[in-house]
């Protein structure tokens, strides 16, 4: 699990580039992408909370809480070093061009506690590696991000009676 | 969580860093210090459900601390060692004692990961610190379940973004 000392040297030179004060472009790109990893999980789990029995319903419905605060996290610190607001694919829910439209009630065949548990998986390994590759509070930010991703998929999504 | 014991609330022998990286990395070592204190307390008072999830927990905090103090010494910074006591944030006399324990010192591992994490200029010292905040974003949500608290998990662990 833990890594040994031998990357040290490697990364240490790449990696403080990425502390000037206006950072380069691929940075708010990747902050973009971890923007849209959040604000499609929060869907995914409301969704899924909508369709879930009770039990497991509040879980996800946390899940999808918590989604929606990284997605604000995320876009509070995309605008500070931006100097604008992110543009993305589904800026708000008032968004009418939504890649995933979010409509009122659940699709026709909603997505399962799996699928959140399967997104979270992948959201928390996408921010973890974003973590290292970026410095300062946003590293911190999306290693945090990545924390509660985990900790929602193997800990409050397995507890409320679900066994995969 | 578990504060050191002796003397003031200033950092314990020897001194801190003063480079902000090695500074972070050297309070992280020293909260695992307490941490593995206080998860002995945790084991004592835990009732056998537990056991699995304790000696994780500690295994888990041993590794980081090693790890920590492998970096540091490895930078020619004198790692911090434990202190003599430590001061406990509530009497831990029964299991839901020892759960609200463990949830205390998880909470704050994961803000001295998190700060190590910020602080870091190399990238494995920030993969060494992710790491570390994840298992104790996991420890602490396992605890809070243990105690009943819902819900298990919070939006930012060892932040309050």
């Amino acid at each position: 699990m833990l890594v040994g000392a031998a990357a040290l040297a490697l990364l240490g030179g790449t990696v403080a580039t990425a502390c000037g004060s206006t950072p380069p472009v691929k940075d708010v790109d990747a902050l973009v992408g971890a923007l849209e990893r959040a604000r499609d999980d929060s869907r995914l789990a409301g969704n899924a909370a909508a369709a879930a029995a009770p039990t497991i319903a509040t879980a996800l419905s946390v899940v999808a809480d918590q989604r929606a605060a990284h997605a604000r996290a995320l876009t509070d610190e995309i605008t500070r070093i931006a100097g604008e607001a992110p543009t993305t694919s589904a800026s708000t829910s008032a968004s009418s061009t939504s890649a995933t439209p979010t409509t009122s009630g659940p699709p026709p065949k909603p997505p399962t506690v799996a699928d959140v548990v399967a997104a979270l998986k992948q959201s928390a390994d996408g921010a973890s590696l974003l973590a290292t590759q970026q410095s300062g509070y946003r590293a911190g930010l999306l290693g945090s991000i990545a924390a509660a991703c985990t900790a929602a998929a193997t800990v409050a999504l397995a507890t409320s009676g679900v066994t995969s | 969580m578990t504060s050191p014991d002796t003397g003031s609330s200033t950092a314990p022998s020897p001194s801190r860093p003063s480079d902000a990286a090695d500074a972070a990395l050297f309070d992280a070592v020293a909260v695992e210090h307490g941490v593995i204190y206080g998860y002995g307390l945790v084991s004592a008072h835990s009732t056998p459900d537990s056991n699995q999830l304790v000696s994780n927990s500690l295994a888990g905090h041993r590794e980081l601390r090693e790890e920590g103090i492998h970096r540091l010494a490895e930078r020619k910074v004198t790692p911090p060692i434990p202190a003599l006591g430590y001061q406990l944030p509530f009497v831990v006399d029964d299991p839901t004692g020892a759960a609200k324990l463990a949830v205390r010192m998880e909470e704050d591992a994961a803000v001295a990961w998190r700060a190590v994490l910020e602080q870091a200029t190399a990238g494995d010292d920030r993969e060494l610190a992710v790491t570390a905040l994840t298992r104790a974003a996991v420890s602490a949500a396992r605890w809070r379940a243990v105690l009943g608290v819902e819900p298990t998990t919070v939006a930012f662990p060892g932040g309050n973004d």
